[in-house]
């Protein structure tokens, strides 16, 4: 793993955004690249907040959010999008363009921002579908689509085209046991190649010291502030 | 508040309407010159909407410009000869098919057709967060929903419009030969129709079909995307969007026409 920072949040706060998105206040965080951030929350809205704000969505009223370096406001309409591009998201609810099929929803993404031929990305596609037991629904519209196997769908689009940061809301909701060891090893592949991970899960505690996990920073997002497992408001997971 | 008050509230609002559509066609056009805004995917998007709007209508626009063909054109041509007024026939004809009838007719088609979809596609996409979505991939919702459905409003009104006017000559100069009422030989008929389109007509003709087209479809947008989040407010939108992409389109129509003959 190497000492590059791919996010810094440093004091930030949120107040006032819509009703779907909570508060935050006086957040810090750093994580570098192989990081791995267990994030229990409060409520559901904060993560999506939290997502936001990592993701340059939301402009906090208060503090400084960069992504590989740069802060999110400097970078541009352009510049914005085309890292966003290099986050992979898995959402707890929705997540899906409905009048777009399967292939075009999960590749949106890399076919918006890259050049990658849709025979490569069909091939990774595929790869990674058989991988994770999903059965092939290229041509299929999501709302065909069961819940689990929509959820493993957001594995394969969040982990396409080796995104620097995964930010993975819930990725095991409806989620079978034995399905599960399959969405961790893609994890710890995606830290070994050096993306930061923010895993959000109803009970952290759960995975304290489980394979995959050893390393991994535990945070608790609790009245839209974070508190770190080590007693502090910071933390740099590395 | 005071009626002047409320005339003065009412007024303002519908400024800032304006200004706001204003504002998304100024950066429309602005993200539309760059090249590094067209993606793939934004390509494809514009191809389709252009299909839907454009290819898909065509034979309703057709349709409506044989129809029209046939009663303008052909009693056109009749009561101008019971006059003896025929020479009027390429000029009138121009004025009434190229200049206001077809634009007007297509732009409602498109309206009707396209803008009813574009706003309950935007509004449900508002609703179930697919907005969210796009922007949390880097996928801009200004480059890959809006640009490509008012490019391709626009162009599909202009391509229908050119489509309808010749159509509608077409078929109002074969039913005028069918109940023996015929302008002349083609050649002579078309050669009228040519010499009295002026430049002033072939700039009213694409005032009216970019300008309303563009316009009707920004407006479909932001109705469609204003909505906040409960699934009743999306017919709201699309029949608030349709009405006033009408109004527009009348109201654009107008000044223009005003503008030609000032």
């Amino acid at each position: 793993m190497s000492e590059e920072l791919i996010l810094q949040v440093e004091d930030v706060t949120v107040s006032g955004t819509p009703t779907h998105v909570g508060d935050l206040a006086g957040i810090s965080l750093s994580l570098a690249a192989g990081a791995l951030l267990v994030l229990e929350p409060e409520h559901h809205v904060e993560t999506v907040s939290f997502y936001d704000v990592v993701s340059g969505l939301i402009v906090p009223d208060q503090g400084v959010v960069r992504f590989c370096g740069e802060e999110w406001r400097r970078m541009g309409l352009f510049g914005q999008s085309a890292a966003r591009g290099r986050i992979g998201r898995i959402f707890e609810v929705e997540g899906w363009v409905s009048n777009l099929d399967m292939y075009e929803n999960i590749a949106l993404s890399q076919r918006h921002h890259t050049t990658r031929s849709d025979r490569d990305l069909r091939n990774e596609m595929q790869k990674m579908m058989e991988r994770i037991g999903l059965r092939d629904c290229v041509a299929d519209r999501p709302h065909v689509l069961s819940r689990g196997e929509l959820r493993r769908a957001q594995w394969v689009r969040a982990f396409m085209g080796d995104a620097l940061l995964l930010l993975l809301n819930a990725p095991l909701l409806d989620i079978r046991p034995e399905d599960q060891p399959v969405l961790i090893e893609l994890v710890c592949e995606a830290r070994a190649r050096g993306a930061a991970v923010i895993w959000k899960s109803r009970d952290a505690a759960s995975w304290t010291g489980k394979q995959g996990f050893e390393d991994a920073i535990h945070g608790q997002l609790s009245g839209g502030r974070l508190l770190m497992a080590d007693g502090n408001g910071e933390s740099t997971g590395q | 508040m005071s009626v002047v008050g409320n005339i003065g509230a009412s007024f303002l609002n519908r400024m800032g309407n304006v200004r706001r559509v204003g504002a998304v066609i100024c950066g429309v056009l602005y993200l539309a010159a760059q090249p590094r805004y067209w993606p793939r995917t934004v390509r494809e998007r514009t191809a389709k909407q252009l299909i839907f709007t454009g290819y898909e209508a065509l034979g309703l626009v057709l349709l409506l410009s044989v129809l029209v063909g046939v009663s303008v054109v052909a009693q056109t041509h009749l009561w101008l000869s019971r006059v003896g007024q025929s020479d009027m026939l390429g000029p009138l004809l121009v004025a009434i098919l190229v200049r206001e009838v077809g634009p007007l007719l297509v732009n409602f088609i498109v309206v009707g057709r396209s803008g009813t979809a574009i706003a309950t596609e935007m509004a449900t996409m508002r609703v179930h967060r697919e907005i969210d979505v796009l922007d949390a991939q880097g996928v801009d919702p200004m480059v890959y929903v809006i640009m490509p459905r008012v490019l391709g409003v626009m162009l599909s009104v202009f391509g229908l419009t050119v489509m309808f006017i010749l159509g509608a000559f077409v078929s109002g100069y074969v039913f005028g030969f069918i109940i023996d009422v015929t302008p002349g030989d083609p050649l002579r008929f078309a050669m009228s129709l040519l010499r009295a389109v002026t430049p002033g007509t072939v700039i009213s003709l694409v005032v009216k079909t970019i300008l309303p087209g563009m316009v009707s479809a920004t407006i479909c947008c932001i109705e469609g995307l204003g909505v906040k989040g409960a699934l009743t407010e999306v017919p709201q939108a699309a029949t608030r969007a349709v009405v006033r992409s009408l109004a527009a389109t009348i109201m654009i129509s107008a000044i223009v026409t005003i503008l030609t003959y000032v």
